[in-house]
């Protein structure tokens, strides 16, 4: 057997081990959720009440903790899967839906339904995938300069990030900043979410996971030379344009839901790639899980770390993302040109 | 059987009001190493890009098996043609086998897995190629010869009757300049692919190619075969600087001694 089997081999049972250990993680920060508060309920406790008899306890914890974990979970899960095909698509490692503005700009588009058309908030995933879809728009035609630079995109982002999140806080601040819906999109309060939140997210991430993995072929060939993608048969531009629609789908619905999160899409994927590999026929159900689990354990964090006030998760990840986000710029020489 | 592979008729291309290749005319041969030579700024690359479906063309066309290339979609071309363009990227952390397979694209279903016939094309890819000691080995542990070795690879798995290659031996130092063309040679020879390559040394297109094209100012300023076309006056008219034409063997070989620069451009 020569070296490059053993290579191939060992990447191969890395690969397996971090699909179970990351398994393992979402579990156990899963039930650290469920008891992490004043009420307490044991994993035996959790089953029967759950599926044999009522039980008082559980019975709250599965109205008042479950969607806000389900919640966490799915938006993770997008948001980090989502920050996968941005940086496929534009073949830039930093590429982030909440760095490059995309979250805020499904968030304003939320905010906007959210105080105007309350009652329309069933649309309000519509709106802001709308929103993402502008902003991406926005970034890519003035980040454009005969090809796309990697940095030039970051800090295009970042100033459309700006507006956007700008206008979000005005028109919170003028509807009194009290309206939970603008609040929680602006501030990324997952708290008072219910089950109805949990059903307005799932079929949206869930269509969105299923594209992103119908997709995986062409993520991976987009990482070729456009002209080489084109000579295999790829129409380079339409792929470009169905994936990132399927990215801003997934980071738009999330925003709705769970508020603007940065970072997240970052630091999974670059994590993911590390220990699985760029292949994203593994890199994008690793960044499902990883994605969820993080987003999870940022927010069961922000519950205990300063209770019994409440760290938004958005927070969280923006306080361990900033410097990771500066590691990667420092590391990497090809960003800088 | 038609015995031109490719046929490029009355051809005309401009950006802007910059016009790079006005009404120009030829053949590529079928089972032959066509080589398009001229100096910088000549239209090669412009010609390389309109055959090769990257970009199309002002006025004129271009026929591949007397249907304009303009009629065939991206994968219907791709099963025809393919390419080994001269910059080229790929995840660093893959395999030489995997980057192979990507050559099957053009005859994959969506979600549909690997046939025993792509099996068969890629494990002869990587024969030819002398790569199936290396299968295992990732993109980013390979030499530069090796990596060129790869991608002809994976157009190779494509299972193309015509190969473009644009200036596949650059970067490269001379032995694997050389490995390269005579790979090049062996899949005309042994597979009977028809081949067009963009060179630029010139006794590299003369001793690998059968026919040559010489492009210059956006006209074909000689076509034919390497012994009756390479000649002093030709290569005075094609890059505009005397060099002596001397015979190796019977073959025209361009030498530097005795060159003459013309006047510097202002």
């Amino acid at each position: 057997m020569n070296q490059d089997m053993v290579r191939k081999q060992k990447k191969y049972r890395r690969t397996w081990i971090s699909f179970a250990v990351i398994l393992f993680l979402l579990l156990l920060v899963f039930f650290s959720a469920i008891n992490t508060g004043s009420l307490s309920v044991s994993f035996g406790q959790l089953l029967r009440g759950l599926f044999v008899e009522y039980d008082e306890n559980v019975a709250a914890v599965y109205d008042l903790r479950f969607p806000r974990i389900l919640i966490s979970m799915l938006a993770g899960a997008a948001i980090a899967v989502s920050g996968v095909l941005f940086q496929a698509v534009l073949k830039n490692p930093l590429a982030d839906p909440g760095i490059i503005g995309i979250s805020s700009g499904a968030g304003f588009a939320a905010v906007c339904v959210s105080t105007f058309f309350p009652t329309l908030y069933f649309f309000t995933p519509f709106a802001a995938f709308f929103g993402g879809v502008a902003a991406f728009f926005l970034v890519y035609c003035l980040s454009w300069k005969q090809g796309l630079s990697p940095l030039r995109i970051i800090l295009t982002g970042v100033a459309v990030d700006a507006l956007f999140t700008g206008l979000s806080s005005i028109f919170s601040t003028m509807t009194g900043g009290q309206r939970t819906g603008v609040a929680s999109i602006v501030e990324a309060h997952i708290t008072q979410k219910t089950w109805s939140d949990v059903g307005t997210l799932f079929p949206y991430v869930l269509a969105g996971l299923f594209l992103a993995i119908l997709f995986v072929g062409e993520c991976n060939l987009l990482s070729l030379e456009d002209k080489t993608a084109r000579g295999l048969g790829i129409n380079v531009n339409r792929t470009r344009i169905v994936i990132s629609l399927t990215a801003v789908l997934l980071a738009s619905v999330s925003t709705a839901v769970a508020g603007a999160v940065s970072f997240l899409g970052l630091i999974v994927p670059h994590i993911g790639r590390l220990l699985v590999g760029s292949d994203h026929k593994v890199l994008i159900p690793f960044s499902t899980l990883a994605g969820a689990f993080t987003f999870l354990l940022a927010d069961t964090i922000g519950r205990t770390i300063a209770a019994p006030y409440e760290v938004s998760a958005a927070v969280i990840m923006s306080v361990v993302g900033g410097p990771f986000f500066i590691l990667l710029l420092r590391r990497s020489k090809k960003y800088g040109n | 059987m038609e015995t031109n592979a490719m046929e490029v008729k009355n051809l005309s291309f401009s950006y802007g009001s910059n016009q790079i290749l006005s009404d120009i005319s030829l053949t590529i041969p079928r089972g032959k190493i066509t080589t398009i030579m001229g100096a910088n700024g000549c239209g090669k690359s412009t010609l390389f890009s309109l055959m090769t479906k990257n970009l199309t063309p002002g006025k004129g066309k271009i026929l591949l098996e007397e249907k304009s290339i303009k009629k065939y979609s991206l994968s219907e071309f791709a099963r025809k043609v393919s390419i080994v363009h001269q910059h080229n990227s790929a995840a660093e952390d893959i395999t030489i086998e995997r980057l192979v397979s990507y050559g099957r694209t053009p005859y994959q279903k969506m979600l549909g897995g690997k046939s025993e016939e792509d099996e068969r094309l890629i494990e002869q890819a990587l024969q030819v190629t002398g790569l199936l000691d290396l299968r295992d080995r990732e993109i980013g542990r390979l030499s530069g010869g090796q990596r060129q070795r790869v991608w002809i690879a994976m157009a190779l798995a494509q299972n193309t009757e015509l190969l473009f290659l644009d200036e596949p031996t650059t970067y490269l130092d001379i032995r694997y300049q050389l490995e390269i063309l005579e790979l090049v040679k062996k899949l005309n020879k042994e597979f009977d692919i028809t081949i067009v390559m963009v060179l630029h040394d010139i006794n590299q297109t003369i001793y690998f190619s059968d026919k040559i094209i010489g492009l210059q100012g956006g006209h074909v300023a000689i076509e034919g075969a390497p012994d009756q076309v390479i000649t002093e006056e030709s290569i005075q008219k094609l890059y505009g600087v005397h060099l002596m034409v001397t015979r190796v063997n019977g073959s025209p070989v361009v030498a530097i001694q005795d060159y003459r620069l013309p006047p510097r451009e202002k």
